[in-house]
């Protein structure tokens, strides 16, 4: 953003940082043609909250006959996710029921943990995976982060076990990953899907109008379709234009474009 | 209604359908919100266009006169009490204008209605010129998930009369990564789900046409099907939806409207696979896309219509007889076939199907021809009245999907065998827990139908269906949608459902995802092209599955453990393994040349609590853990009510 008057002040929008990281050159780098000083607001070293913040520049000229100029950019500070430690836990026999000697994992900032499975729960022999979720106590500025390791188990029998055989006949070709179906827009839906935010009608532009009725009673020279709501969307008005389709079931397409004499 | 025409050549029957076509040009202030006094009038423009608009008309806004004065304003983010769209970073509102009476002056605001204040971003006064112009005024937000109101554009005239056109309000910053016209949360939410397929449908393109559903966002009208009043929606373009597939990587999965011609189905695979010295070829690549879009993707599914068996809740846009429909069906793709830019490689023509009444689809594929697939959308768990215990609400959910996909009794399976007689195949256009109705509270019904067991039973319904049906191409129902009615056919009592949304929000105030989206966003990082036979034995535990009061569902030996194994075809291999025991870990071991083995990467989606979902917190997640020499023969132990992902290099 540039102030109107010289001298001007070029200073291309930062790109994004992670919370925790300190204001320096790489983001406070206006520049000028003229000769000056800069001083930014905030200053450098400061550390900024998550989210999008606004970034102040004032150029003060050398040749004083020229006045102060100020600009402005914005810069996203995306949350940080926090580092969490947890040692691969030591293998315990079975019988053991879990406990902090396990569930012991550590987190860069403050924060609650969730274990899955949870303290005192006695696992199976083998290997078994533990979870944890954190969430950070400054949930505006870091992100909730999970980790995982695995417990082996020891003693008890294999017995137990299902066992899965893979081999080499194939079940399936040509599977694909699953699908999604987005949907349309619709008011006071939750679904805004488009850049352009305003959705509805946004070219001022007419409205068309295709309608399929069964007919459940006939005359030779009209059909009645007895759903309540299959009905039309008002008179038609200057420059309006209704077509009627028929088509019989009976055959392919007998498609004419007839006369259209009346809607009731 | 009753519709009359002259008496053609042959007497109608009952039984025959109509289709009725009109055009309404006018009314250009349809879906916005207005007001005028003092003999202000908003009108139709149609010679006085702008030379760069794709549209013909524009909006008029006549209040020059003394005492005169008109507003027009457009809100989103209007759902009560929260807020699905978080504005951050820099906007710009951008509109065609000109002057034609009085001042030239509009007042032009954009602002979030809080609950106490307005926090208003524009609010100023522009002088028009008295020529078409474009405009643009930008600014900056920086809403932190606690702007909750509607957003409002507003355009404000008195003492003057103006003409507008083409307006909106978009991020000011376009990224590579994301060059298409949805917002870059949407996207990035799809590029992490990683679809094989996306498929749109819409209820405000039922009554469209090709014409106007390839036709520029600026130029697209509304499209009515049935009711007595105006659609005030325009439906996203195909081109939009096209280059969001081809963005995500998905293969592009189309409803058209069912009262398509077969003219129309010409025009639209010129559109899609001509070059561009053909009309339709040419006409996409105006809109920026010059090769074929049959070149883009491996293949493009397009189905007739959306559940012409629903005509209930379709009314206008559905022709409610399989018979009659299936001869439509081959009727319009039979002039896709003959079209000169029809490769059947490209195209997967779908005739939409009844999942729940085999017959109907059985009597569809009986009357018809030119297709290739069949649609269902084999929802789950229509009813929950039996809460009694969470065995109670997740034995049979989880039981359902077995009962219906791999026992003879299922209706997925008969709808498979139907397929299979017809030498066709099934196609899942929608799926997901469908929980509308039942006794259940609000409470209960929270932690049921978006809980991380409802996750699970949904995941493994869809590999089910790949597994024992074949069916490839599945689409969950859906990305967005907060909430639905829920019927309390006990208390009466207005309750939601958290269906069918599979997010909480995109870039709202939460940005949190369900769990029906993790389970599948974890399988499809193991999905691979070839399915490969996992034959489980040992102790392969199973439960009786006593008749519920919960959609009925009864199975006897339903299955804990649910294995699914797939193959690259080189290197890559990957196993999903469900626990569908809801108290007890079980442990599983494995065998065969295709066995994990070595460095393996395990994903796994569980919760602490079966009912566990993530409406407010994030407290379901998947985890990830890297392994460094899996012993196959090793015991490895599966958490209750869990979905297990190993992927390695063979």
């Amino acid at each position: 953003m540039v102030n109107a008057g010289a001298p001007a002040i070029t200073w291309a929008t930062p790109a994004a940082i992670t919370y925790g990281t300190a204001l320096s050159s790489t983001q406070l780098n206006a520049s000028s043609t003229t000769a000056g000083t800069f001083t930014y607001s905030p200053a450098a070293g400061a550390v900024l909250s998550a989210g999008t913040q606004k970034l102040t520049a004032t150029f003060t000229p050398t040749d004083k006959t020229q006045s102060t100029q100020t600009a402005s950019v914005t810069l996203v500070i995306n949350k940080a996710t926090p580092t969490i430690t947890w040692p691969t836990p030591a293998p315990i026999s079975l019988g053991t029921l879990l406990s902090v000697l396990q569930l012991n994992a550590t987190a860069s900032v403050p924060g609650t943990f969730l274990y899955n499975p949870l303290l005192g729960v006695s696992l199976s022999a083998g290997t078994n995976p533990l979870s944890v979720t954190f969430t950070p106590t400054d949930t505006a500025n870091y992100n909730t982060a999970t980790a995982s390791v695995t417990i082996t188990v020891t003693g008890g029998t294999t017995g137990s076990a299902t066992n899965i055989d893979i081999g080499t006949t194939v079940s399936q070709s040509g599977v694909k990953r699953l699908g999604m179906n987005i949907a349309g827009q619709a008011f006071y839906d939750s679904s805004q899907m488009l850049r352009n935010l305003v959705f509805r009608n946004p070219g001022f532009e007419g409205e068309i109008w295709q309608s399929i009725l069964k007919c459940t009673a006939v005359t030779t020279t009209s059909c009645t379709d007895a759903h309540s709501v299959v009905s039309m969307a008002g008179e038609l008005r200057p420059g309006g234009d209704l077509r009627v389709h028929l088509w019989w079931r009976e055959g392919h397409d007998r498609y004419s474009d007839l006369e259209h004499r009346g809607v009731g | 209604m009753t519709i009359n025409f002259a008496a053609p050549s042959a007497a109608p029957k009952v039984g025959d359908f109509v289709i009725i076509h009109m055009k309404f040009p006018g009314n250009p202030q349809a879906g916005w919100w207005t007001s005028t006094s003092g003999g202000a009038t908003l009108t139709a423009e149609y010679s006085d266009l702008s030379a760069e608009t794709p549209g013909t008309q524009a909006l008029r806004v006549t209040a020059a006169g003394s005492g005169q004065s008109a507003t027009v304003a457009s809100y989103f983010d209007s759902y009560t009490t929260r807020s699905f769209v978080q504005m951050k970073g820099q906007y710009q509102i951008t509109f065609k204008a000109k002057g034609v009476g009085g001042t030239n002056q509009v007042g032009l605001s954009f602002m979030r209605n809080l609950a106490s204040s307005n926090l208003v971003y524009v609010n100023q006064t522009v002088t028009l010129t008295s020529g078409w112009q474009d405009y643009t005024y930008t600014f900056t937000a920086n809403e932190t998930g606690t702007a909750i109101g509607p957003a409002k554009l507003q355009f404000a005239v008195s003492g003057a009369s103006v003409l507008l056109d083409d307006v909106s309000v978009t991020p000011v910053t376009v990224t590579s990564s994301n060059p298409t016209p949805f917002r870059d949360e949407v996207v990035d939410t799809l590029k992490t789900l990683n679809p094989g397929v996306l498929r749109y449908n819409d209820g405000s393109n039922t009554g469209s046409t090709i014409d106007n559903i390839i036709a520029p966002a600026f130029a697209r009208q509304r499209a009515g099907a049935n009711g007595a009043s105006e659609y005030d929606d325009v439906a996203l373009g195909l081109h939009e939806f096209l280059q969001l597939c081809q963005t995500v990587g998905a293969e592009p999965y189309y409803n058209i409207p069912a009262a398509a011609s077969p003219t129309e189905m010409q025009n639209l695979i010129e559109y899609l696979a001509g070059d561009s010295s053909t009309t339709y070829g040419a006409k996409r690549t105006a809109m920026g896309q010059a090769a074929p879009w049959t070149s883009v993707f491996p293949v493009i599914h397009l189905e007739l219509g959306n559940e012409q068996w629903n005509w209930g809740t379709f009314p206008g846009s559905a022709i409610n007889d399989p018979v009659a429909y299936g001869n439509r069906v081959a009727t319009v793709f039979g002039a896709a076939k003959s079209s000169p830019y029809y490769n059947a490689s490209s195209f997967d023509l779908v005739m939409g199907g009844w999942a729940d009444v085999p017959w109907w689809n059985s009597q569809e594929m009986a009357s018809s021809s030119n297709f290739d697939s069949v649609s269902v959308a084999p929802y789950l768990y229509y009813t929950l009245n039996d809460t009694s215990s969470n065995e109670a609400i997740f034995g049979p959910m989880f039981a359902q999907p077995e009962m219906q996909d791999s026992v003879s009794t299922g209706t997925m399976y008969q709808n498979g065998q139907y397929a299979k007689s017809g030498n066709t195949k099934l196609v899942v256009y929608e799926v997901n827990l469908s929980t509308l109705s039942g006794t259940a509270n609000q409470a209960t019904l929270n932690g049921a139908a978006a809980s991380v067991g409802a996750g699970l039973t949904v995941a493994d319904h869809m590999l089910l269906m790949v597994r024992d049906l074949g069916i490839t191409t599945q689409n969950l129902w859906a990305l967005p949608g907060y909430t639905n009615s829920f019927t309390n056919t006990s208390t009466g009592a207005a309750e939601t459902t958290p269906l069918f949304g599979s997010v909480i929000d995109m870039g709202g105030q939460t940005n949190l995802r369900r769990p029906t989206y993790l389970a599948e966003q974890l399988a499809n990082t193991a999905i691979l092209p070839t399915m490969l036979q996992a034959t489980a034995s040992g102790a392969n535990p199973t439960w009786v599955q006593p008749l519920s009061t919960n959609d009925s569902i009864q199975l006897n030996g339903a299955h804990e453990i649910q294995s699914f194994a797939f193959s690259d075809g080189a290197n890559k291999r990957s196993v999903i393994v469900f626990n569908l025991s809801r108290t007890t870990a079980r442990p599983i071991t494995f065998t065969g040349v295709n066995a994990p083995t070595g460095a393996v990467t395990v994903g796994q989606l569980t919760s602490a609590n079966i009912t566990d979902t993530n409406e407010t917190n994030s407290t379901v997640n998947i985890t990830t853990t890297a392994i460094s020499n899996f012993q196959p023969s090793t015991q490895y132990s599966l958490p209750a009510y869990s979905m297990t992902v190993f992927t390695w290099q063979q």
